[in-house]
């Protein structure tokens, strides 16, 4: 990169079961906590992206881009909406950076939000099941669905405990715990994650990220802040069944490769990462991909507590997509403004020692197509 | 006889392809073929589906001849490692309006 953007400011909304806000009013408010972080009026905006998934579905409303640029009256700026399922966060995030990057802005803010509260289950369920391939969906697959058979193949093929999965969620929720923006402050045992209702098993509700409402934003800019030491992503396949390992999420290893050779990072550089738990078993299998652990030992590693805030490579400080909470189109850049604030050394009660260098990995659908990003100082 | 994407380039069957090749890239061009026999790999069953779809819905990942993988219903009490053969015009909802084959004990 010849120009390096850096993370100039971040903000968030706490991310909530039911906002009883309007989408807009939460897309304005994380925006107006970034800009005010970093010190920056919105008239100084050359280019503002908006990530969100489903605001048609969910709040019947399009032009999420206009409509904040309104509110911000920010005028003249390149404006866009980012649409890549439950990575468009990242996404517009991504945008922003490559619009630093490329000279075309100074500075470039990224927001993304989702309020998903306004459906009940049955109707989220059916919204979100509507990203998977027909020919997968005239079967009445869900993205859960993906999760359980995934999630029963690792099990068998590594003769692994079912508690592999369930300690994905326990930690998460026990970092949540000392998150106050997360939708979840309650800590979990492996029994309670054992008893919550099936939902597609092997995996149970526990292991599963819930519906949320929330919205996260970033200002990117050429001058101050943590360095972006790279944004990559990559596509994998579209239809689930058509891998050739139920195991193996060829986007994340590709994106988490291109990342690593763009910041001339190693795994080793790592000191924190926000992993996309949507499923325990995603937090497991995208540590694998990414190679942090070979093939089968992410959930011992995880079991013995490795991946905890104290452990040597802490993973979802802030509780994750699990316990922080997932709306959809705020998760990507929701990790972003996670990794800023340990970076900063700004998390409080939660804050990794030694915080350099951090990893983020924002996945759409079940590996469709996968964003990293590496926040931080060089190796 | 099911609807494949048959590559014209490297021969690779895919019952998902497009109009390109996920193997070489390469065109495909629509093919029904007989898939056979073919074994279970993965299985789960779901318990929250989406509107329309009954409850519990369980589902698998079977492999067959050619690589051919295929995600359908379970029409019977099936498991990994069960060989299995992708049939019938069957409802896959509960209007009975979505129809296709779903995987059986073979």
């Amino acid at each position: 990169m010849t120009v390096t953007p850096r993370v100039a400011g971040v903000g968030m909304t706490p991310f909530e079961s039911d906002a009883d806000t309007p989408l807009m009013d939460l897309l304005e408010r994380a925006a107006s906590r970034a800009l005010d972080d970093a010190g920056v009026e919105p008239d100084a905006l050359d280019s503002l992206h908006v990530g969100n998934m489903a605001a048609e579905a969910f709040q019947g409303r399009s032009g999420l881009g206009n409509a904040l640029a309104g509110r911000l009256a920010v005028t003249g700026a390149t404006t866009d909406r980012v649409e890549n399922t439950s990575a468009s966060g990242a996404s517009a995030f991504k945008r922003a950076v490559e619009s630093v990057e490329s000279g075309h802005a100074d500075a470039a803010l990224a927001v993304g939000g989702e309020v998903m509260s306004s459906a009940d289950t049955e109707t989220t369920t059916g919204i979100i099941g509507s990203i998977t391939h027909e020919r997968e969906r005239e079967q009445g697959v869900t993205l859960p669905s993906f999760g359980g058979l995934a999630a029963g193949a690792y099990l068998d093929r590594y003769d692994a405990p079912r508690e592999a999965l369930s300690a994905v969620g326990v930690k998460n929720h026990a970092n949540a715990a000392k998150n106050p923006y997360a939708q979840f402050q309650t800590e979990i045992s492996i029994d309670d994650v054992a008893e919550s209702p099936r939902v597609a098993e092997p995996l149970h509700l526990y292991d599963c990220s819930p519906m949320s409402d929330g919205a996260a934003a970033a200002l990117v800019t050429k001058d101050t802040g943590v360095p972006v030491a790279a944004c990559t992503a990559a596509g994998g396949t579209h239809a689930v069944a058509e891998r050739d390992d139920l195991l193996e999420i060829e986007s994340v290893r590709l994106a988490g490769d291109a990342a690593f050779d763009a910041a001339g990072w190693t795994r080793d550089d790592v000191d924190v990462a926000c992993i996309h738990d949507a499923f325990s078993i995603l937090e497991l299998l995208e540590l694998e991909e990414l190679g942090f652990y070979d093939a089968g030992d992410a959930w011992e590693a995880t079991r013995d507590g490795e991946t905890a805030l104290d452990g040597v490579l802490p993973v979802n400080p802030g509780g994750g997509l699990k316990a922080r909470g997932h709306p959809l189109g705020a998760t990507g850049l929701a990790q972003v403004v996670e990794l800023v604030w340990q970076l900063r050394g700004d998390a409080d009660g939660r804050q990794v020692e030694r915080a350099r260098r951090g990893l983020a990995v924002n996945v759409a659908g079940f590996g469709n197509n996968a964003v990293c990003t590496l926040l931080g100082g060089s190796a | 006889m099911t609807r494949l994407a048959a590559c014209a380039e490297c021969e690779t069957r895919s019952y998902y392809a497009g109009s390109r090749c996920p193997a070489c890239g390469g065109r495909t061009e629509r093919v029904d073929e007989d898939l056979g026999r073919g074994e279970l790999v993965a299985v789960t069953t779901v318990h929250v589906t989406p509107p329309g779809v009954p409850s519990p819905n369980r589902l698998g990942v079977a492999r067959f001849d050619g690589d051919v993988q295929v995600l359908a219903q379970l029409a019977d009490d099936l498991d990994a490692g069960d060989t299995v053969a992708l049939r019938g015009d069957e409802a896959l909802d509960e209007s009975g309006e979505t129809r296709g084959p779903r995987l059986h004990a073979d």
